[in-house]
């Protein structure tokens, strides 16, 4: 490996076209200029040559430790192959499972038949009622949650009738007169 | 296994058009073909056999289920490489160190050795130092020199334009090779460039060969 200085953009790009011309991507017109260079260039040469010997002890440094037992291969294409096996039969039963799952507006009054119906109404009916016995509005809660004692509130609307009422009452009493007419 | 032993043997391109309508046999066909490939390319990322193991399988089931989209515009095999590239990249990220690191190889030299360093330091050097490239440089150096791919295949596995992956793969070439000048200059190497001229010459004759 030559220590030449190299670090110029023009030898990088020369360095390319060595490269280009060992990978065999040089167009005919490269090539063939390139190797007119190599005929009248040593350092070229040598360039061309020391790239070529790094590629070569590159390649030759590769260590894979690949298994060379063939029952190896054939208990790995066995087990691809279930897997593969595996994930079809899950693929093929995704759309099966999907088509019997029907969303409940597919299903109808008819199939579901009248006592279905009317259990279900039944139930709705219930749930409501529990859920509005124990909201703010039902009469039982306001009675738990009032800050004032029950007796009390539970007088608060028969008081106001029976003041409303009053006049009345006193009209319809036997030998009571009415009050008169406003004369004035 | 081989689907008709009688016949002329398929080309990849036709065993998928058969695994497309239905033929397992033909998709077992394109297992036994590829495996041995896949799984020395998962090993050069994992170095665990059972993580390799593991990512082979993947692969495959991955190429199975999306198959129906591979439209033969390039190989089966980058294909399928690209698969297993993403996918062991994708299993790198949830890895320790350990499976995947080069710190354990020993880069040094024994400073009492006068000698110059042997070959199988040499070696392990150069392995280091191409898995010290950055990703997509020893990506495009791996698959060139290891695995033999032409730049098109190396294009598609690492899903860039064809200018870019030769890019990669030449700047990790240059890159490898100023980082063993320094390395030269870091240890006792004397005979470096006889080294790396013997050894790389005579690695040339013999694939010329």
């Amino acid at each position: 490996m030559s220590r030449e200085p190299r670090n110029s953009p023009d030898d990088r790009w020369v360095d390319d076209w060595w490269i280009d011309l060992i990978e065999g991507e040089s167009t005919p017109s490269m090539r063939e200029d390139l190797t007119l260079l190599l005929m009248n260039s040593p350092a070229g040469r040598r360039r061309l040559d020391s790239i070529k010997d790094l590629r070569a002890l590159v390649k030759g440094s590769d260590e894979v430790p690949m298994p060379e037992d063939g029952a190896f291969y054939q208990n790995m294409h066995d087990r691809i192959m279930a897997a593969v096996d595996g994930a079809a039969a899950v693929r093929r039963a995704k759309p099966a499972a999907a088509a019997e799952r029907k969303p409940l507006s597919a299903v109808s009054a008819r199939q579901l038949g009248f006592p279905a119906l009317f259990g279900t109404h039944t139930l709705m009916v219930l749930i409501a009622s529990a859920t509005w016995m124990t909201s703010d509005r039902s009469p039982r809660h306001a009675q738990t949650q009032s800050p004032n004692p029950p007796a009390q509130d539970a007088q608060r609307p028969k008081k106001a009738l029976a003041d409303a009422q009053a006049p009345a009452d006193r009209a319809r009493r036997p030998g009571a007169k009415a009050d008169p007419p406003d004369s004035k | 296994m081989r689907l008709d032993p009688k016949g002329p043997m398929k080309s990849d391109i036709e065993l998928v058009e058969d695994v497309k309508a239905g033929d397992r046999r033909a998709f077992s066909e394109l297992v036994q073909r590829h495996q041995r490939a896949l799984l020395r390319l998962s090993l050069r990322f994992l170095k665990e056999l059972s993580i390799a193991e593991d990512i082979v399988q993947e692969s495959f089931i991955k190429a199975f289920e999306k198959i129906h989209l591979f439209e033969g515009r390039s190989s089966f095999k980058s294909w399928l490489f690209q698969i297993a590239v993403n996918t062991a990249k994708n299993r790198l990220r949830g890895l320790p160190r350990e499976f995947v690191n080069i710190d354990d190889i020993h880069l040094g030299v024994d400073p009492g050795a006068e000698s110059g360093m042997v070959q199988g330091d040499f070696r392990r050097a150069i392995r280091a130092e191409v898995e010290r490239l950055p990703e997509r440089q020893r990506l495009a150096l791996t698959l060139r020199i290891f695995e033999d791919l032409s730049f098109k295949e190396i294009a598609q596995i690492m899903a860039c334009p064809y200018d870019t992956a030769k890019a990669n793969y030449r700047h990790g070439l240059m890159r490898l090779r100023e980082r063993l000048e320094e390395l030269q200059g870091e240890t006792d190497w004397k005979d470096f460039e006889t080294l790396v001229h013997v050894e790389g010459g005579r690695m040339r004759t013999e694939a010329e060969q």
